[in-house]
C-alpha cells in the first residue's frame, strides 16, 4: 500500500497504476487502481475528472486502520478467515466504510459476516454490539418478551 | 443529514433496488469526524438484518424501539420468510408477514394456522410456497392459492385437510392447477384419491404446461393410470385433438395402493421426457396377477433410456409381502436400457437373486446410489468384483440382507467416495466389517442397526472415519457395552458427528452416557430408546454438558428416553428450563409420570413431546408429512429413515429374533 520513491517508479514502469487517497486521519495511501475501482464514489470521480492521479483524493470518513483492512480483504478476494480476526469494532468500521466507500461486494460480505455473527445471539449481545441503548418502558419489554417468547428460547448466550 | 441506502435485492435474476432511508438524524454519522461507532445508522442496520433469519429479525426487534421500527421495515420488503422451527399461531405470525411485494419465497409450520392465515400467507408475489402440517386447513387453501398467487413455481402443500370436519373438493384443485399456470413443481403431500376419484382424472388437464415435477402423498394406481392414458392415444396421427396429460414431467413420486404392470405402462409410455420415477406402494391384501408388478411390466420401465433415477418399493406398512412376480429376467430386460441410471432403489424384490443385482451393477456404469430392501436373495457375490467396475458409489443402503456377511462390506470398501453406508439389520456383520468401514475417508453417515458388532470393533472407526462422520446408528447392537464410548470417543478432538442412536443396547448404563457427556461433542440428536440401564443420571449428565463457553451446556435439539428403565420422576426436574435450552423433540414414557409430563410439555410450548413410542422425527414437519415422504434425498436419508421408522412396526417381521424383543417393563 504505501510504497517508497523507488518502488514507486517501479511500479510505472510495471504500469501497475495507484491512486492516492487522504485517509481521516492524514494519512497518504497509495493503493492499486483494481482496488480503487471497486470505490465506487472515488472510480466516478477519477472516471469523470480524469485526475492526476498523485493527488490525494480525500477521505473524510475513513480511518487509515479501517482502509487497511479494506485493501487486504479486497487483495485476499474476501477471506473468511481473515474476516474472523476483526474485532467488533473493527466489523462497523468496515461495515460504515464500505457503506460511504460504495463498495457493493464488500459491503454484501460484511454485512453477511456480521449477520452471521448475530444470527440467534441473544438480546444483549446484540445490544452490545451496537452499542444500544434499551429504550423500551419495563410494560413495553415484558408484551415484548412474551410475544417472542418463542425467539428467546432458541438463542445462545454470550 | 439522511444516508440512504440502496438495497438490491436479487430475486430470480432480476435486480429489484430499495430505498431505505435512514430514520432522524441522531443516528446519522457526522459529516467530517472519523464515522461515529456509537450507532450506525439504521439504513446499515437493515443491510445487516436482511440477511438475517426470522428468528434473529425478531431478536434485533426487541432491543430498541429504533431497531423494532427497522425491523418492521425489513419485513415489508424481506424476498424470503422461512419458518420451520416452530409452529407458530395466527397472533404471532399475522404481524410478521405484512403487505409485502418482494416476498417470492415462503416456507412456513401450519400446524397451528387455519383458514384465516390464508389471508396473511399468499401473497401475489410469491414464487415458492411450502406450507407443512396444514392439517386444519381445507380445500379452500388450493384454491385461493390458484387465484392469489398467479405467479407460483414451486408449491408443496403437507397434510391438508387431515383433520376431521375439514375437505378438499375436486373444484379447489382444478382451481389451483388452473390458476397457476406458471407451475413448475408440485407436491401434494395428502392422501389425494380421498377427492379425487378416478373420473375426474381429467381435472389435471388445466394444469400449468410448465409442470416438470409432480410428487403426490397417496393415490391410487387405477387413478394414475387412467390419468395418463390420454397421452398413449395423442401419439396417434387420427387424434390430434387430444390435450397430453401432463406431458413435460421428468420427476414422479408416487405413493400408490399397488404398483400395476397397467401403470408402469402407462407411466412409461405417457411420459416421454421422464427422468426420476419413485414409486412406492403398500399393499393391504396379497395383490392378484392382474394388479400386481410382473416381468412384462419391468420390461416397460424406461423405454427411451432417459431415467436417470428410479426407484420401485413395496411397504411391509400392513402386510408383510413382496414383488413375488418379478425375478431375475426382469431385471435382466430392464437394465438393458439403463446405461443412463444414477441411482437405483430395489425394494422388496425377494425373488431376484445375485444375477439380477450384479447386473443392474454392470450395465448402470453411472450409479452412484444404491439400494436394496428386503434383498432375500442378495449375497456377498454381487459385490465381490466391485473394484473391477468403474463405479464410484457414493451412497449405499443394504437393509434387511440377511445373507450379507463381512465379505460383502470388504468388497464395498473399495469404493472410497463412499459417504452414506446403511447396514441395518444384516445380522451377520461383525468387526471384520468395521475394519474395512475403517478405511472410508469420506464416511458421513453409518447405519449398523442390529449388527454383530463389539466395543473392540468400534475402534477401527479410529482416527478417520469418526472424525468425519456426522451421523452413527447402533441401534441394538446388542453385544456393545458402556466401553463402546470410550472405543469411540475417547481422546478425540473435534468431531463432526452429531446424531448418534445408542437405542436398544441392554448394556449401556448411566456410566457410559456420563462418559458421552464429558467428551463435550456438542450432538444434536441422541437417541437412547429402551436401555434398561439408562436413568435419572444419564439426564443430569446430559444436561450439565458444557460445550465451550455455554452456560448451561447442552446443544442437543432431540433426545429420545422412551422406555429407558432408570428414569423416574427427577428426570423431569432435569428437563425443564434452563436445561436443554435448544430441545426440540424429547421422548418420553407417557404413563409412568402423566402428569409431570403435562407439565413439562405446559411449561416449555414449544417442544414436542412424544411419549407414545413414537419415533421423533428430526424435522418440525415430520409429524404428518413424514407418512409420505420417501427417501431419495441424499442429504435427508438418515432423517427419512427415521421418518420410515415412524411407520414401520416396532416389532419386526420374518419371525427373527428383533432387536426389539426386550421391552423394559
Amino acid at each position: 500500500m504505501q510504497k517508497t520513491e523507488g518502488e514507486e517508479s517501479k511500479a510505472e514502469n510495471e504500469e501497475v497504476k495507484q491512486v492516492t487517497l487522504m485517509t481521516s486521519d492524514g494519512v497518504k495511501m497509495k493503493v492499486e487502481i483494481s482496488i480503487v475501482y471497486e470505490m465506487e464514489i472515488v472510480r466516478s470521480f477519477i472516471e469523470v475528472n480524469d485526475a492526476d492521479h498523485s493527488v490525494p483524493f480525500p477521505l473524510p470518513n475513513v480511518s487509515s486502520h479501517t482502509l487497511d483492512l479494506i485493501i487486504e480483504l479486497v487483495k485476499n478476494e474476501y477471506d473468511d478467515e481473515f474476516m474472523k480476526t476483526f474485532s467488533h469494532d473493527e466489523l462497523k468500521e468496515v461495515l460504515v466504510a464500505a457503506n460511504y466507500l460504495n463498495m457493493k461486494t464488500l459491503l454484501d460480505f460484511i454485512a453477511t459476516a456480521i449477520a452471521n455473527l448475530l444470527e440467534k445471539k441473544s438480546v444483549e449481545f446484540i445490544r452490545n454490539f451496537f452499542n444500544i441503548v434499551n429504550d423500551f418502558t419495563p410494560e413495553e419489554e415484558a408484551e415484548i418478551r412474551k410475544t417472542n417468547e418463542w425467539v428467546f428460547q432458541d438463542l445462545d448466550e454470550d | 443529514m439522511n444516508v440512504c441506502l440502496r438495497i438490491i435485492i436479487i430475486e430470480g435474476g432480476y435486480e429489484k433496488s430499495v430505498s431505505v432511508c435512514g430514520m432522524g438524524s441522531k443516528e446519522e454519522m457526522g459529516g467530517t469526524e472519523e464515522a461515529s461507532l456509537d450507532r450506525l445508522p439504521s439504513a446499515l442496520v437493515a443491510t445487516v438484518m436482511t440477511k438475517l433469519d426470522i428468528a434473529s429479525i425478531c431478536s434485533l426487534a426487541s432491543t430498541s424501539s429504533t431497531f423494532r421500527s427497522c425491523a418492521r421495515q425489513i419485513l415489508s420488503f424481506l424476498p424470503s420468510f422461512h419458518l420451520l422451527d416452530i409452529a407458530p399461531t395466527g397472533d404471532l405470525l399475522g404481524p410478521l408477514l405484512p403487505p409485502n411485494p418482494h416476498l417470492t419465497t415462503l416456507k412456513v409450520d401450519c400446524s397451528r394456522l387455519d383458514d384465516s392465515a390464508i389471508a396473511f400467507l399468499l401473497k401475489p408475489s410469491l414464487h415458492e410456497i411450502s406450507l407443512h402440517n396444514c392439517a386444519d386447513f381445507s380445500g379452500r387453501l388450493l384454491s385461493e392459492i390458484g387465484s392469489r398467487c398467479k405467479d407460483l413455481r414451486s408449491l408443496y402443500l403437507g397434510s391438508v385437510a387431515e383433520r376431521r370436519g375439514r375437505a378438499i373438493h375436486i373444484s379447489d384443485l382444478e382451481e389451483l392447477l388452473g390458476g397457476c399456470s406458471h407451475l413448475e413443481a408440485l407436491i401434494l403431500m395428502f392422501d389425494v384419491s380421498l377427492f379425487l376419484r378416478h373420473n375426474f382424472a381429467r381435472v389435471w388437464a388445466s394444469a400449468s404446461g410448465k409442470l416438470t415435477s409432480l410428487e403426490i402423498g397417496y393415490i391410487s394406481s387405477v387413478t394414475v393410470t387412467e390419468l395418463l392414458s390420454p397421452n398413449l392415444g395423442s401419439h396417434l396421427p387420427s387424434n390430434p385433438v387430444q390435450p397430453s396429460i401432463l406431458p413435460r414431467i421428468q420427476k414422479l413420486c408416487l405413493n400408490v395402493d399397488y404398483i400395476t404392470d397397467a401403470m408402469i405402462s402407462t407411466i412409461s409410455k405417457g411420459l416421454m421426457f421422464l427422468t426420476h420415477l419413485d414409486l412406492q406402494d403398500a399393499p393391504l391384501i396379497e395383490p392378484r396377477i392382474t394388479f400386481d408388478l410382473t416381468n412384462a411390466g419391468l420390461q416397460q420401465i424406461n423405454q427411451l433410456g432417459r431415467l436417470k433415477h428410479l426407484s420401485l418399493v413395496r411397504s411391509q406398512e400392513f402386510l408383510i409381502t413382496y414383488f413375488r412376480r418379478v425375478n431375475d429376467l426382469g431385471l435382466l430386460l430392464m437394465a438393458d436400457k439403463c446405461a443412463n441410471i444414477e441411482s437405483i432403489c430395489l425394494g422388496g424384490f425377494c425373488r431376484v437373486t445375485d444375477t439380477g443385482f450384479k447386473t443392474i451393477l454392470h450395465s448402470c456404469t453411472r450409479l452412484y446410489k444404491l439400494k436394496v430392501t428386503h434383498g432375500t436373495h442378495l449375497t456377498d457375490l454381487v459385490f465381490h468384483d466391485i473394484s473391477a467396475t468403474s463405479l464410484t458409489l457414493t451412497h449405499v443402503s443394504l437393509r434387511w440382507c440377511n445373507l450379507l456377511t463381512n465379505h460383502a462390506v470388504l468388497s464395498l470398501a473399495s469404493n472410497k467416495e463412499l459417504k452414506i453406508l446403511d447396514l441395518r439389520d444384516c445380522r451377520s456383520l461383525g468387526d471384520e466389517a468395521l475394519q474395512a468401514i475403517g478405511t472410508l475417508p469420506r464416511l458421513k453417515i453409518l447405519l449398523l442397526d442390529g449388527s454383530d458388532i463389539t466395543d473392540a470393533g468400534l475402534l477401527y472407526l479410529r482416527p478417520s472415519v469418526i472424525s468425519s462422520l456426522y451421523a452413527l446408528s447402533l441401534r441394538g447392537c446388542k453385544r456393545l457395552t458402556d466401553k463402546c464410548i470410550t472405543a469411540l470417543f475417547n481422546g478425540c478432538c473435534v468431531m463432526e458427528l452429531r446424531e448418534l442412536d445408542l437405542s436398544n443396547l441392554p448394556n449401556l448404563s448411566d456410566n457410559g452416557v456420563l462418559l458421552l457427556a464429558k467428551s463435550r461433542i456438542p450432538f444434536f440428536e441422541l437417541r437412547m430408546r429402551q436401555c434398561p440401564l439408562v436413568g435419572d443420571t444419564a439426564v443430569m449428565a446430559l444436561a450439565s454438558m458444557l460445550i465451550d463457553e455455554a452456560k448451561h451446556g447442552s446443544s442437543l435439539r432431540m433426545l429420545d428416553l422412551y422406555n429407558c428403565g432408570g428414569i423416574t420422576a427427577l428426570a423431569f426436574r432435569w428437563l425443564k428450563k434452563p436445561y436443554f435450552p435448544k430441545l426440540k423433540w424429547l421422548g418420553v414414557t407417557g404413563n409412568v409420570n402423566r402428569d409431570i409430563v403435562d407439565a413439562l410439555a405446559r411449561s416449555r410450548p414449544f417442544l414436542h413431546v412424544a411419549c407414545h413410542g413414537e419415533e421423533l422425527g428430526a424435522d418440525p414437519y415430520a409429524t404428518s408429512d413424514g407418512l409420505y415422504t420417501h427417501d431419495y434425498d441424499d442429504v435427508d436419508e438418515f432423517k427419512k429413515w427415521l421418518l420410515e421408522n415412524g411407520i414401520d412396526s416396532d416389532f419386526e417381521e420374518i419371525g427373527d429374533a428383533g432387536n426389539n424383543d426386550e421391552m423394559v417393563v
